[in-house]
């Protein structure tokens, strides 16, 4: 995006960390951790979409729930709207929650299936201090309507809705806090397909009316490019490139992001095409490999690769990439434009 | 071209507490030797419904086949029975499911299981038996195959599960692969792999497969021929660039134009208005009409009938079907069709 660089991110991620400990054994001793997210660091501007894209189990989600301290993070931080989330305590800990809401992927596992979903917005409302009285089923009425369903809505279960609506009525239960940040997970692989587009242009209105800032999370290349400004590409726990969404679709400079992208199938038979079929399995990240955690599928894969862990590191282009052979391990300022064109063929 | 499986007008329900449920409802379709068809609808459109029927494995009760016959190699499958289906299912016909686990039994090692499939339908034994074994597992390439043949199940990842999977299905060497989202489960890196692997198998052995899925891209990939399923009925049918470049179902084209294409990029995308119909409770007519912009009077009063194209392009839709100006006379305004 350009002009990033004058404007202060709204939420800037720092090194974070979360690792889940393994326990094995009668004792339920700690044998090692699976490190979910390991040193991730990444900012989101106000009113971007910065979507986070990667396979099963590289830590996409758990990614979401620690900015939202859904789940507490092992290490690093976290600062949205310059303040330190994991600093914050008590009332400043509410008014953070009500500011950064959560979408997930099952509308149905979201929501209470004994309360009419009226009932369970205006009660999340009541708890923030959003309104009082009449005035709480007003608007709890108008949000639904927002999000594209009916007033009468309102006085249903979460049953008495087709998938698709349900999503709409989580939706509109987050946008009713006034959220500035929604993290969206996955928010419509659960959906039918003719629905899903629906949701895609809901989210991307409500964007332009409400100015909302998405961190959206997704293992759909084809929507993210879609949606997003800027993306970043996870593997295993580790972010290993952020760029903007042209250049990043156009010229993948992460050998991981070149064949992430030319996997995904084109629904144009007459354009089948060459691919990057990459050997071997995704590895366990109880068990990740050591040095760079790509080295067991790339294609370029060099001895360094094996034992020296490659940093997220800024291209001269501006784009943030994590290998060894855009940024060789020996060389860290240096010219890197003939590297960087090697690569692109 | 020789037809290897002829389907035609299948009817197959579902018994429930609820009611009967017409999983499908009317099927028709040909399979050559050597082809891929690709089936694709949304979730509960009959897509294995259709596959269960033709492998005969539809748990009964609830399910029953009522109508149509099922010709493969001239025979007709549903009026089979016992041994002779058995060897049918086994020597010529195979499947892959989605979820590989619920075929790959878990108390007995991999090379077990297929040992076991080589020895009845190859005739090998032992020694022989097992080298095969060996060469079916690096023919689908899974690594260190001399060495992990002697691995369980759930000592395999995903993507090495469906591998098996697939070697397990070609080692009885079958005239036709039926694969139900073989790749759904998996992750698209992988799903490259399988679904490349299964390509260079197709070229090689040359066996028919129907290929399932809800993914247009897939299907766009792996085809030649696509059927689209709207509530247990095929509503288009043609080669895969007809049916891509040139589709004529209300239904293809918006599931066409509501994916976000990879290089075209839109501000907004088309949308199907409303979900897919209780299968319970499905509309009279023709069933996509409560969503279908076009839909007309005579849409909602009776089901349309197959039109034939070029090229063996096929559809049911009023819109290419004569009709008077009365049965024409549109059921909604152009624009913003019923949302519930
Ligand atoms: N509560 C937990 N306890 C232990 N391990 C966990 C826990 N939650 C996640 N993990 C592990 O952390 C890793 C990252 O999981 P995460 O759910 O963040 O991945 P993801 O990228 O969202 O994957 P998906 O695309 O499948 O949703 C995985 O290996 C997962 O098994
Ligand atoms: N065992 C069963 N008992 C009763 N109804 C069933 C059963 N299996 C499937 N159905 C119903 O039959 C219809 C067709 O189901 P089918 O499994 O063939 O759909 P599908 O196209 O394969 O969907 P998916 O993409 O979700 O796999 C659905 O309405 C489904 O609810
Ligand atoms: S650091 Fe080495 S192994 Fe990792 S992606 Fe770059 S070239 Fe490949
Ligand atoms: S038959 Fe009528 S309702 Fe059905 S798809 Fe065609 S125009 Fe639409
Ligand atoms: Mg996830
Ligand atoms: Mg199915």
């Amino acid at each position: 995006m350009s002009g990033t660089a004058e404007r202060q991110p709204m939420l800037q991620v720092t090194n974070l960390k979360k690792y889940f400990p393994i326990k094995t054994g009668v004792f339920s001793r700690t044998t090692g951790y699976v490190k979910a997210v390991d040193d991730v660091s990444f900012d989101i501007y106000p009113g971007e979409t910065f979507a986070l894209v990667g396979e099963s189990g590289c830590g996409k989600s758990t990614t979401g729930r620690t900015i939202l301290r859904l789940q507490n993070a092992t290490g690093g931080q976290v600062i949205f709207k310059g303040e330190d989330v994991y600093a914050a305590t008590g009332d400043r800990m509410r008014v953070l929650r009500k500011d950064m809401q959560i979408v997930f992927q099952d509308p149905y596992s979201a929501l209470n299936p004994r309360m009419t979903i009226g009932a369970a917005i205006r009660e999340i409302m009541r708890v923030h201090g959003m309104a009082t009285g009449n005035e709480l089923h007003e608007k709890a009425e108008r949000v639904l309507e927002t999000c594209g369903l009916q007033r009468h809505h309102a006085s249903r279960y979460p049953h008495e809705f087709s998938g698709g609506q349900r999503q709409r009525v989580v939706i509109a239960r987050a946008l009713a806090l006034n959220p500035s940040l929604i993290v969206a997970d996955e928010p419509i692989s659960a959906l039918d397909v003719s629905i899903q587009s629906q949701i895609i242009n809901l989210l991307e209105d409500l964007q332009d009316e409400f100015d909302l800032t998405f961190l959206f999370i997704s293992h759909d290349l084809s929507v993210v490019k879609h949606m997003a400004e800027r993306v970043g590409v996870m593997y295993l726990g580790k972010l290993v490139e952020v760029a903007g969404k042209r250049e990043l679709y156009e010229n993948p400079l992460h050998p991981y992001s070149q064949a992430l992208l030319s996997a995904i199938p084109v629904s144009d038979p007459a354009r089948r095409q060459e691919r990057i079929i990459l050997k071997g399995d995704v590895p366990s990240p109880a068990n990740p490999p050591s040095g760079c955690p790509f080295h067991t599928r790339c294609p370029y894969a060099m001895d360094v690769c094996r034992s020296v862990v490659p940093r997220l590191r800024r291209t001269d282009s501006g784009r943030h990439v994590a290998c060894h052979l855009i940024h060789p391990p020996e060389q860290h300022n240096g010219d890197l434009s003939t590297v960087e064109t090697r690569i692109a063929h | 071209m020789s037809e290897l499986l002829q389907v035609r007008n299948l009817e197959m329900s579902y018994y429930t507490e609820g009611g009967r449920v017409r999983a499908v409802d009317g099927v028709s379709f040909d399979v050559e030797q050597g082809e891929v068809v690709g089936i694709v609808g949304e979730s509960g459109c009959g897509k294995t419904a259709v596959s269960l029927s033709i492998l005969r494995l539809l748990p009964s009760p609830p399910a029953k086949i009522e109508g149509g016959e099922i010709l493969f190699e001239g025979q007709d499958l549903v009026k089979l029975s016992g041994e002779r289906l058995r060897r049918i299912r086994g020597d010529d016909i195979a499947m892959i499911f989605q979820e590989p686990m619920t075929s790959l039994n878990p108390v007995y090692t991999i090379g077990n299981q297929l040992i076991e499939a080589i020895r009845l339908h190859q005739q090998l034994e032992g020694k022989a038996a097992r080298n095969r074994a060996i060469e079916m597992l690096k023919l689908v390439g899974i690594p260190r195959a001399d060495e992990v043949i002697d691995e369980y199940p759930h000592r395999f990842s995903g993507g090495m599960r469906q591998r098996a999977m697939i070697a397990m299905a070609l080692s009885c060497d079958p005239k036709l692969l039926i694969a139900d989202e073989p790749t759904t489960a998996l992750d698209v890196t992988i799903q490259a792999q399988i679904l490349e692997l299964m390509r260079e198998l197709k070229e090689r052995l040359h066996t028919a497969i129907i290929f399932i899925t809800h993914d247009l891209s897939v299907i766009a990939e792996m085809s030649d021929r696509v059927l689209v399923m709207y509530a247990g009925k095929i509503v288009e049918q043609g080669s895969v660039v007809d049916l891509f470049h040139d589709p004529q179902h209300p239904y293809t084209q918006g599931l066409i134009g509501s994916r976000p294409s990879m290089d075209v990029e839109r501000e907004r995308l088309e949308f199907i208005p409303g979900s897919v119909p209780n299968p319970l409770h499905m509309p009279g007519g023709c069933p996509f009409h409560p969503r279908c912009s076009h839909a007309m009077e005579i849409c909602r009063r009776e089901m349309p009938g197959e039109k034939q194209g070029e090229n063996e392009h096929g559809v049911r839709c009023w819109l290419h079907l004569d009709k008077s100006d009365d049965q024409a006379r549109p059921l909604r305004a152009a624009v913003g069709a019923a949302e519930e």
